[in-house]
């Protein structure tokens, strides 16, 4: 009998598990290709679990670059930061870091079907006020290339207060070296600045925020005393028509009060 | 129905309307105007299933499918027949 041959491993090739650089959270509408994209950017390199206590599978996928690992969390699709749905509150829950055992996600890669962009846009407006390091990947450009729409990114970038845009064909792998490059150092990178729908209000809501003794809850205004309830009235009717100018012109002259 | 609006479960196949205003009582609405259903949308009955429940409308490009109950949610103002 011959002895076996010595197995020798090359100590080169044993990788040490190190704590990932940075976490990103894939989000994106269902169907817009998060998934898809995922894979591509993780290749083999995922684990599959669950969140605790629901059966929502959780992907975690590693992207390797020369020095370091990021991870990447594939969410379930959700159309924005309110939840309408089981899948959707996982998906922001993590997003906000509520979720029992995770991190908050250090960066986002939004992912946008460039043929339903008003979808996708919408959340992406969401993600940008979280004010965290943000890139969208515009997902199906064939597709909407095929349906003859022709898309700005440099434009779309600017109104979006100038996050990157990568445009990427997920299915063939298009464009996801750029993606990659734009992965690697995301974490690092600045958060946008959120533009305003509404300049005024956001600065009013600001000052409001500085100078607010008392929580600004209507019911609380209520019960202040009997001289607030009629502006706890009014702020009420306004919250439930939502008319933003009249909202403004209310709160202007609490404001100068304050300066 | 107030004004000239009328409900969007009332366009007709191949009709465009602008949304003028939502009904928000029913949580199911704020998601849907989430999805685009918010006024000055134009909408456009792509067509209906037997019975006309449900309908399915054009906007932004893709199709959306609601029940008649909840596109009597939304009234449009001005629309136009189809072609």
């Amino acid at each position: 009998m011959t002895k076996p041959a010595e197995t020798r491993i090359p100590i080169s090739d044993i990788s040490v598990s190190r704590r990932p650089a940075a976490s990103i959270a894939v989000v994106g509408s269902p169907n817009s290709g998060k998934s898809t994209l995922f894979n591509r950017l993780t290749g083999l390199r995922q684990r599959i679990g669950n969140y605790p206590g629901v059966t929502v599978e959780r992907h975690i996928g590693s992207l390797k670059t020369d020095d370091q690992t990021i991870e990447l969390v594939d969410l379930p699709g959700t159309h924005g930061l309110t939840a309408h749905s089981f899948e959707e509150q996982i998906a922001i829950d993590v997003i906000f870091g509520r979720m029992e055992g995770t991190q908050p996600p250090d960066a986002i890669l939004a992912v946008v079907d460039a043929t339903n962009l008003y979808q996708g846009l919408y959340l992406v407006q969401q993600l940008i006020d979280l004010e965290r390091p943000i890139v969208v990947a515009l997902t199906m450009i064939d597709a909407a290339d095929a349906a003859g729409l022709n898309i700005d990114i440099e434009a779309l970038s600017r109104r979006l207060s100038g996050i990157k845009i990568c445009s990427v064909v997920a299915t063939t792998g298009e464009g996801i070296n750029e993606l990659r490059n734009a992965l690697v150092d995301l974490a690092e990178q600045p958060a946008p600045v959120p533009t305003a729908a509404w300049p005024e209000l956001s600065a009013a809501a600001r000052e409001l925020a500085k100078s607010a003794t008392v929580p600004l809850r209507i019911a609380e205004i209520e019960r202040m005393g009997e001289e607030y309830r009629p502006f706890a009235a009014e702020l009420n009717r306004l919250a439930k028509s939502f008319d933003m100018d009249q909202l403004t012109e209310f709160l202007n002259p609490f404001l100068e009060k304050t300066e | 129905m107030e004004g000239n609006g009328r409900s969007l479960a009332s366009l007709k196949r191949g009709q465009k309307g602008i949304i003028a205003s939502v009904d928000t009582s029913d949580p199911q609405v704020q998601r849907l105007m989430t999805l685009g259903l918010v006024e000055g949308t134009e909408v456009e009955l792509a067509g209906s299933a037997l019975g006309g429940d449900p309908m399915e409308f054009r906007l932004f490009g893709c199709g959306i499918s609601l029940r008649q109950e909840q596109a009597r949610s939304f009234t449009v103002s001005s629309y136009e027949s189809g072609d």
